[in-house]
């Protein structure tokens, strides 16, 4: 019975559920928010990269006028310890700091400047200890230990087939080495948080995307009970994946717990700089092996990563390298070995793509080399040894149908043939580079279900209860129309909660473009699981079998009888006056198999998404300077639930990509950011971006929520090697190390 | 605590009354784009701030006899915008046209630019290939200090900004046989302060082969916005021709004396941009090529 | 605290007063004192337009201008953008092309784009990113905030505007005849 045609709201580009309080202003994002009472919390950090603490002296700040507390270690009332993933940092350092703003203490004062000028009267004894500020240093015999257990944080190999081998009988073989830089997320709003503390509980306002581990985290640190810490999801300002664990939350929180009076810390954009997580700088040594007629036999790559001065979400970071790091290519042989090492400078975290658009930077960077070696078209390369249904990973996941990589390449081709390239003038010289990708939804081979709930009320009214925050990308919105696709109800008419820890069920975390494919199949799941009840209730009361019951968005009718229906409320109030609460649950976790510890061979993801992306650049031969002109790409997204929406992740994360590729660079001086904040951290503004084409692909994933995979991350992934490689294509140059600034480039003109 | 007191000034004499009552806490204020920041980071202090953005008298800009004035108060947005300034001295429309952004034009003035005293202000080099100078008033008098000695050093201004109030710029209407151009070269198109900018004017009225005067001005490439003398008596030299451009781009670069910087670049590309784009610059003032 | 001076300015079309520290920046003042937190702190720097207002005709940055500069000044925020019902056409043409992601940007987006179409109500696209150069957008790569800005000026225009291309605005689902399955 086939009640009305999928589908109405999926696959069409309706408004953001949340645009309308954006616009307007109305929408609260933390640092909007205001507490009568409200105290103002401001960290005070390490200004050294590593060094002994011997005393901590809080008099001259706590005596300021204004301030109302100085909190140290001492004054955190739970455990003075974090880390999601392996626990080695302090909330506020004790005896060691390992990084340069590394928080050391909390002023607290009535007013933020009262709060700002106390900080200068901290005084803190160090010792200086010799830093370490490469991961090479690091892993030296003898190198200074950042942490007890030495620096080296993780390490981890792949092997499939036999690489060695395979290379030694490759007709071609092409070994680069490449290096990426550090790069600052730079979401536009800075890190907030408010915290109110009453009578033995806590609330926290927070941009959280993942509000549940949130409060397991921060309530063992404030030592309370987490049913007595609530916190509440802000309006995020972007996040890029950061704004994870210790966040200017946890401090407001702290600073709440120790006054008794509500808090808000706001990072200045100095501070965001400074203090929070990087994407990993990374050297890859990469080695391609193939046939004279271009049929890839064998890669062998060595990473080396800087994760900075903690763990974090370094070992996230490291497995989706290690799955991706291959490329989308049927390859038999390949082996890898990635090393993580501490260093002292900044927190490498998570951002969009964890690794692999470092990673995709080289191996389509070596694609493009071969295809030139061989004098081979980059595009025919490609296709030849594109994945397809039932290709192999490199983990060694033999492939189900939804891969959509084949028609990405192709209707690029298309799309850059009817573009064409200019003709070189006397100074610039132009060129199309393309890079592919594929990319794993989800996180790596290990649980990370998703759960929603959807409640009915007594007018018929829906609520949906999602765990996590949208974060700019417009997951409300697609997890609204899909709960409005199964329940016949426009998007406007859902409402939606997302990331109270008070209502919602714990979704997981936004990240690893795991919301439309695994939260919203949690969502759907939730949606049909509420019908079902209705469903059978209305039954009864049309006195029909469930089976021969009509649902049309408001009521349910017989199929036989024309006249005899009840609507949903009625469902609803009758359902409560016998005690009974309609409320559809769901809970969906994608299918894996752990990765091999040796071998790291295993089924790690639930599905992939597939990329190819093109830029048509020109460069100047005498400056060296970089100009992006067109960008053509396209996204096997499985479904795209909201195409205007996909766009818009594809358009965001070119300009990031183009950052990535040509100008964004955290520069360190021993372990000391120059200059940070935004006027030396150069972000594409509208002058930099060039037309971009978006082209949706769509191979449907059967496990996913009509067929929906994800596309957030995807979508920056290709960027960078699409840039470089046209580089290469406009001038003849190499670039190998990001970014390519106009210097870099320049340099390889020179003999 | 910042400032404890900020007043308007509507006249000069206003102006500088609050100042020297002050005795050197006081501190002039216009558009504010960079002294609010550099208040704000402690770079620089003041209990007072008097705004002469108020003052009628340095609103003004236009030609008076042979002159260009224009007044303390007038920003990049309306010297970009001049038709006057676009006719008779467009470098420096285009370079107040590149200064920040549209919002930061919108009130930042071309004083603030020099009295911000940085090597890289996208109006105080064209400034200093017109041969500006500026018009300082104080408790004490008045007197006209060229552009080039407003300079002490890197971020320090001659003027002392905490008793003295620069009124006006003024400089030669370059007139019909001049010709202006701007150049630059940054990290981005918006939003950047440059890595490389330049100002070149030059008079070759009379003998059409030849240039008559050149003025060449370039940043951030020395403390202060650079006059490259070498190259300019190099244009003048002999008749025109690819070679004499080139020689004078060529001795440009090696008499700035740019340092290697983290985001600007290294000394050597430096050198090579300013040698580069003073080529192409001058090739296409003078249609060779 | 060093309270003490009365600043009075022109907000949204209504005379506020507030007595603050006189240091205090425009940027707090309005979001503090008066309230006004649609206006965004990205950078407090001058260097990602987030805090644009609109004061005395001209976009500018609240968190460069001392609060008693803006003496006497007028001043527009979203807020006062805004209508009391629905959206203004800029506002709805954001909405209507997608061009809000996370929002940080948005309201300082939205202010530029209405003091440069107030100044020119044809712009070209060339002109609106120059435009919004100073306006920092980490999310939307400005390719749907350009188009939003041209669909704004049309619709200011009183141009009837065409739905946006790809874009299915008021369709709502439409639910089919119900029969025999
Ligand atoms: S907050 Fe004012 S420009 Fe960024
Ligand atoms: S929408 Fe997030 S910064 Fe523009």
């Amino acid at each position: 019975m086939n009640e009305k045609s999928c589908c109405e709201v999926i696959g069409r580009s309706v408004r953001r559920v949340d645009s309308q309080g954006k616009l307007t202003g109305k929408a609260r994002y933390a640092g909007d928010i205001s507490v009568p009472g409200m105290l103002h919390a401001r960290v005070f950090r390490s200004d050294r990269p590593h060094a002994r603490i011997l005393a901590i002296r809080t008099a001259k700040a706590r005596a300021s006028s204004g301030v109302v507390a100085v909190l140290t270690h001492a004054d955190i009332p739970g455990k003075n310890v974090i880390g999601q993933v392996k626990p080695d940092q302090q909330v506020l350092c004790a005896e060691k700091v390992r990084f340069v703003g590394d928080p050391v203490a909390l002023v607290v004062a009535e007013t933020e400047a009262a709060a700002e000028a106390a900080l200068a009267l901290m005084e803190v004894d160090y010792a200086d200890l010799p830093g370490v500020f490469t991961p090479e240093e690091a892993l030296r015999p003898g190198a200074p230990k950042i942490h007890e257990d030495g620096n080296l944080l993780e390490e981890h190999a792949l092997r499939k087939g036999d690489p060695e081998q395979a290379l030694a009988g490759a007709e071609v073989v092409i070994r680069t080495a490449y290096r990426t830089q550090m790069v600052e997320h730079a979401y536009l709003e800075p890190e907030a948080g408010v915290a109110v503390f009453e009578n033995g509980r806590a609330t926290v306002w927070m941009p959280s995307k993942y509000a549940h581990a949130d409060q397991r985290e921060l309530a063992t640190v404030l030592g309370l009970a987490p049913e007595n810490l609530r916190v509440v999801n802000t309006t995020i300002g972007g996040c890029f994946g950061d704004k994870v664990s210790l966040s200017a939350g946890f401090f407001a929180a702290l600073a709440a717990v120790n006054t008794g009076r509500p808090v808000r810390t706001v990072y200045s954009r100095e501070e965001s700089f400074i203090a929070t997580r990087k994407r990993h700088p990374f050297r890859i040594d990469y080695t391609l092996g193939a046939s004279r007629e271009g049929r890839l036999v064998a890669a062998k790559i060595d990473i080396l990563a800087d994760a900075g001065a903690y763990s974090a979400s370094s070992p996230t970071v490291l497995f989706k390298a290690l799955i991706h790091a291959a490329g989308p290519y049927d390859i038999p042989h390949v082996g890898m070995k990635l090393t993580f090492a501490y260093t002292n400078n900044p927190v490498g975290g998570s951002m969009r793509g964890l690794g692999v658009p470092q990673t995709a930077f080289a191996h389509e960077s070596q694609i493009d080399l071969l295809a030139r070696k061989l004098g081979m078209d980059p595009f025919e390369l490609r296709l030849k040894n594109a994945m397809r249904p039932g290709s192999v990973t490199a983990t060694g996941h033999g492939l189900g149908d939804s891969v959509g990589l084949v028609e990405t390449i192709e209707r690029v081709r298309r799309e850059v043939a009817a573009i064409g390239t200019p003709p070189a003038t006397a100074t610039k010289r132009y060129g199309w580079g393309i890079a592919s990708m594929f990319y794993g939804i989800g996180q790596s081979a290990r649980p990370n279900p998703g759960r929603a709930r959807i409640e009915v009320d007594e007018e018929g009214r829906f609520t949906l209860f999602i765990g996590i925050g949208d974060v700019g990308q417009g997951s409300s919105t697609a997890m609204s129309q899909i709960a409005a696709e199964v329940l016949g109800r426009p998007v406007e008419e859902i409402r939606i909660v997302a990331g109270d820890t008070a209502s919602c069920p714990d979704s997981g975390v936004t990240a690893a473009s795991r919301v439309t494919y695994i939260v919203g199949n949690a969502v759907h799941m939730a949606a049909e699981d509420l019908l079902t009840q209705m469903r059978d209730l209305a039954a009864g009361f049309l006195r029909s079998a469930p089976g021969k019951v009509l649902y049309d968005g408001k009521a349910f009718r017989t199929v036989e009888g024309a006249g005899r229906q009840v609507s949903v409320a009625e469902v609803v109030r009758s359902a409560r006056q016998k005690g009974g609460e309609l409320c559809g649950t769901g809970v969906f976790d994608p299918s894996y198999t752990p990765l091999d510890p040796e071998t790291g061979q295993g089924e790690p993801m639930g599905t992939y998404a597939y990329a190819t992306q093109a830029a048509l650049v020109g460069v100047d031969k005498e400056s060296g300077e970089v100009e992006v002109l067109k960008f053509v790409a396209c996204h096997d997204v499985g479904r795209a639930v909201n195409p205007k929406a996909v766009e818009g992740q594809i358009e965001g994360a070119v300009s990031m990509g183009l950052g990535f590729s040509l100008s964004e660079e955290i520069l360190l001086q021993n372990g000391r950011m120059v200059k940070p904040g935004f006027s030396q951290y150069f972000l594409p503004t509208a002058l930099d971006m060039p037309e971009i084409r978006s082209l949706i692909a769509e191979a449907p994933e059967a496990t996913g929520p009509f067929g929906a995979k994800g596309v957030g991350e995807p979508a920056l992934i290709p960027t960078a090697p699409a840039i470089v490689n046209a580089i290469h294509a406009a001038a003849g140059v190499r670039i190998t190390d990001l970014p390519a600034t106009a210097e870099k480039v320049w340099r390889l003109f020179r003999p | 605590m910042n400032w404890k007191r900020y007043e308007r000034a509507s006249d000069l004499n206003g102006a500088l009354t609050l100042l020297d009552r002050a005795e050197g806490t006081g501190r002039v204020i216009a558009g504010g784009t960079d002294l609010v920041l550099q208040l704000g980071q402690r770079q620089k202090s003041a209990e007072l701030l008097v705004d002469v953005t108020g003052i009628d008298e340095l609103r003004g800009l236009c030609a008076s006899g042979a002159w260009i004035r224009i007044g303390a108060a007038v920003t990049h947005r309306e010297a970009a915008a001049s038709g006057l300034l676009r006719e008779e001295a467009a470098v420096l429309a285009e370079g107040c046209g590149m200064v920040g952004s549209p919002q930061i034009r919108n009130i930042a003035t071309l004083m603030g630019n020099v009295i911000t005293a940085q090597p890289a202000a996208d109006a105080a080099v064209p400034l200093t290939a017109l041969g500006a100078e500026l018009r300082v008033v104080s408790a004490a008098g008045e007197r006209w200090v060229p552009l080039e000695e407003a300079y002490r050093g890197v971020g320090e201004s001659a003027i002392d900004a905490t008793r003295e109030v620069a009124t006006e710029i003024r400089f030669r209407r370059p007139g019909a046989g001049a010709k202006t151009r701007f150049f630059r070269l940054a990290r981005r198109k918006a939003l950047a302060l440059p890595v490389l900018n330049g100002a070149v004017c030059l008079w070759r009225d009379g003998d059409a082969g030849r240039i008559r005067e050149a003025r060449i001005a370039l940043g951030p490439v020395a403390a202060r916005p650079f006059r490259a003398r070498q190259a300019e008596a190099c244009l003048t030299s002999d008749r025109i021709t690819a070679a004499l451009l080139e020689e004078a781009a060529r001795l440009a670069a090696g008499e700035a004396t740019p340092r290697t910087s983290l985001i600007r670049g290294s000394e050597e590309y430096r050198r090579a941009m300013i040698r580069l784009y003073l080529t192409r610059t001058l090739w296409e003032m003078l249609d060779i090529g | 605290m060093d309270h003490g001076v009365k600043i009075r300015m022109k907000v949204n079309g209504q005379w506020r007063e507030a007595e603050t520290t006189p240091d205090r920046l425009l940027i707090d003042l309005l979001r503090e004192e008066f309230g006004f937190t649609g206006t965004k702190k990205g950078c407090g720097e001058g260097e990602c337009g987030a805090c644009t207002v609109i004061l005395n005709g001209r976009p500018l940055l609240a968190c460069l201008i001392p609060a008693a500069k803006a003496e006497g000044a007028d001043i527009l925020t979203v807020e006062g953008l805004t209508p009391e019902q629905g959206l203004h056409p800029i506002q709805q043409a954001f909405q209507d092309e997608g061009a809000v992601q996370c929002g940080y940007c948005t309201p300082g987006m939205v202010m530029t784009a209405k003091a440069l179409i107030d100044e020119n109500p044809s712009p070209t696209e060339a002109e609106i990113k120059r435009a919004i150069s100073g306006n920092i957008c980490r999310c939307t790569g400005y390719t749907k905030i350009v188009a939003a800005i041209v669909r704004g000026a049309a619709l200011l225009r009183g141009e009837a505007a065409t739905t946006p291309a790809g874009v299915d605005r008021e369709r709502v689902p439409q639910l089919p005849p119900v029969g025999p399955g």
